[in-house]
């Protein structure tokens, strides 16, 4: 785009407005998968509960690679009932497959776009699976680690994998995990549960435990590997041990006004994957070694690996200009977090370092139109700017 | 917790009368239907009113309560946010009707919109697609663009927030400007 195009750029201005309709959208479907077995050429009916908002408008959707074999037997366009139910029914036809894996078509529903006004509309659609599995012509395994992604120092975490046969008999199944530490140390290595005969079909899973008890905190990561007959596959999981500990992250404050009573944040940030109570923290103020005061903020309960804020005032008046030592400590449980942080009692705020700074309504005017004058200078400048551009440019 | 509008239960009832005088056992037989749904809790986003600079190109809106980009739009934190109301994991799609040039006009180089998920409640997505956990990716018309590929059901955990951003080209004509997002779910695994 030119300068020529920028010139004649009229402003435009754009409304967007995303969805204009009243309340939420909601949708849903039973069942929400359906396995046939594969026998070609055996046509099934299937049925499907609808619900949604009572008397909403309802399209009917159909797509997926069997799509083809998929007879429609109820209405496309429905409305659902005062409850806010509707049915769907329609015949399959299981074609003749050759590919082996899984084949699928599906059937759903989604909200019909109602005529209005509205720039952008959002909606939502729910679809039912069809699945038609040919065997694998060997041995064949979906995998599914199951674990949790944080644990605490000291519990215990169970590390499984589901593993469900898409292929040929597989006589025995078994697994083995290594798990790292931050450091990228091997510090377990863990044998699975393990399991005979699963056939087509059919799912096995397999399990170790680990307790992370003298673990240090942070990220881990566990190096699965499963084992059927001869054959075997790697699985990754990674996990975060945390530790009963809150860190401060920032103490909002530096500037205080003198004669003012000033706000002082505290940031904190849990590591520890449970709901902590009674957290509160102590501020010892000191100037030259002699303490001027101890603030303390009310108690809260820190959710699980939140970040979260603690807050008290600081009543200033009297006080001298300066420097003052504020010492944090953070209680917990039976623990402390500590730090510390310089606190300077001034005259008047000379930038903004933090949310705790206070200004008074005449300084707020005063800088806003400080903004506005120094915009619209500027805007002016580039305009002229630009002008003396172009038409230089255009007799040249 | 966002409390869910969809449930499928369905149940039955036995009861077992033993030979000994006096003495029932009862036996209370209730069966569990599977089912998908989600719910789009909140659906409304709106961006406002906003100018785009003239030495600009493009502006950039978005939803998760940015500063505009080369535009006068106030910073809007309102996302779109979907809940697993079902009891099995979902996997969720996003798909636009139109593409970016198509919805906005103007020059199709500087149009392109984004979306971005995260997780709404803790643990609520239990497996990322490589793209648009916490990045934005871009959303083209009509390819199904994949979400949370494991959304969770239970019941402090099952919600995730979608974010979207705007490319605005300069030029792009004012107007009603016509598009619609849809937010699919399947059963995951």
């Amino acid at each position: 785009m030119g300068r020529y195009m920028d010139m004649r750029r009229i402003i435009t201005g754009v409304l967007f407005l995303l969805l204009l309709l009243p309340g939420a959208f909601a949708l849903g479907i039973s069942p929400p998968r359906t396995e046939p077995t594969y026998h070609p050429g055996t046509t099934i009916t299937l049925t499907y509960s609808v619900r949604g908002a009572p008397n909403s408008d309802i399209e009917v959707i159909m797509e997926g690679e069997l799509v083809k074999y998929l007879t429609l037997l109820s209405p496309g366009n429905f409305t659902l009932d005062e409850k806010g139910w509707g049915t769907i029914s329609a015949n399959f036809t299981i074609p003749v497959l050759t590919a082996p894996g899984m084949h699928e078509a599906l059937i759903g529903a989604q909200d019909a776009i109602p005529a209005s006004t509205s720039t952008v509309i959002a909606r939502v659609a729910i679809l039912s699976q069809i699945w038609v599995r040919i065997p694998y012509p060997e041995k064949y395994f979906d995998f599914w680690v199951e674990a949790p992604n944080r644990i605490n120092s000291g519990d215990v975490i169970t590390l499984a994998v589901k593993m469900t046969n898409r292929g040929l008999l597989a006589e025995h199944v078994s697994g083995v995990i290594e798990i790292f530490d931050p450091l990228g140390n091997s510090v377990a290595v863990l044998p699975m549960t393990s399991a005979d005969n699963i056939a087509f079909g059919e799912s096995a899973r397999l399990a170790a435990d680990w307790p992370t008890t003298k673990s240090i905190a942070g990220n881990y990561r566990a190096a699965i590997t499963v084992n059927y007959d001869e054959k075997s596959s790697s699985l990754t999981h990674e996990f975060t041990v945390g530790e009963m500990r809150i860190e401060i992250l920032n103490i909002n404050a530096s500037q205080i006004l003198k004669d003012s009573t000033a706000k002082i944040p505290i940031t904190i940030s849990s590591k520890w994957n449970g709901e902590i109570e009674n957290v509160y923290a102590t501020i010892d103020i000191s100037k030259n070694g002699q303490q001027v005061t101890q603030l303390k903020t009310p108690s809260k309960n820190v959710g699980a690996w939140a970040q979260d804020n603690l807050e008290t005032y600081w009543e200033t008046k009297g006080l001298e200009l300066g420097s003052y030592d504020a010492s944090v400590t953070l209680h917990y449980a039976d623990k402390t977090t500590a730090a510390t942080k310089i606190l300077k009692i001034v005259e008047a705020i000379t930038e903004e370092t933090g949310l705790q700074l206070v200004l008074s309504a005449d300084m707020l005017v005063t800088i806003a139109l400080l903004v506005v004058v120094f915009a619209l200078a500027y805007a002016f400048m580039q305009k002229r700017k630009k002008q003396k551009g172009y038409y230089s440019g255009y007799y040249r | 917790m966002i409390a869910s509008i969809i449930g499928y239960a369905s149940q039955g009832y036995f009861v077992k009368h033993s030979g000994y005088a006096g003495v029932a056992f009862g036996t209370a037989v209730i069966n569990i239907t599977s089912g998908l749904s989600i719910t789009l809790i909140d659906l409304n986003i709106s961006l406002g009113n906003g100018t785009i600079d003239q030495s600009s190109d493009f502006a950039i809106l978005e939803s998760t309560g940015a500063d505009a980009v080369n535009g006068t739009w106030a910073p809007v934190n309102d996302p779109f946010v979907l809940e697993n109301g079902g009891n099995v994991y979902a996997n969720i799609t996003i798909t636009a009707a139109v593409d970016a040039s198509t919805w906005f006009g103007g020059t199709p180089t500087y149009a392109a919109m984004y979306f971005n998920y995260t997780e709404y409640e803790e643990n609520s997505c239990l497996l990322h697609p490589a793209v648009g956990h916490g990045t934005w990716a871009a959303l083209p018309s009509l390819d199904e663009n994949q979400t949370c590929q494991k959304l969770n059901f239970s019941e402090s955990s099952d919600a995730m927030r979608i974010d979207i951003r705007l490319h605005v080209p300069a030029d792009a004509p004012p107007g009603k400007k016509e598009n619609s997002i849809t937010f699919t779910a399947m059963q995951s695994e």
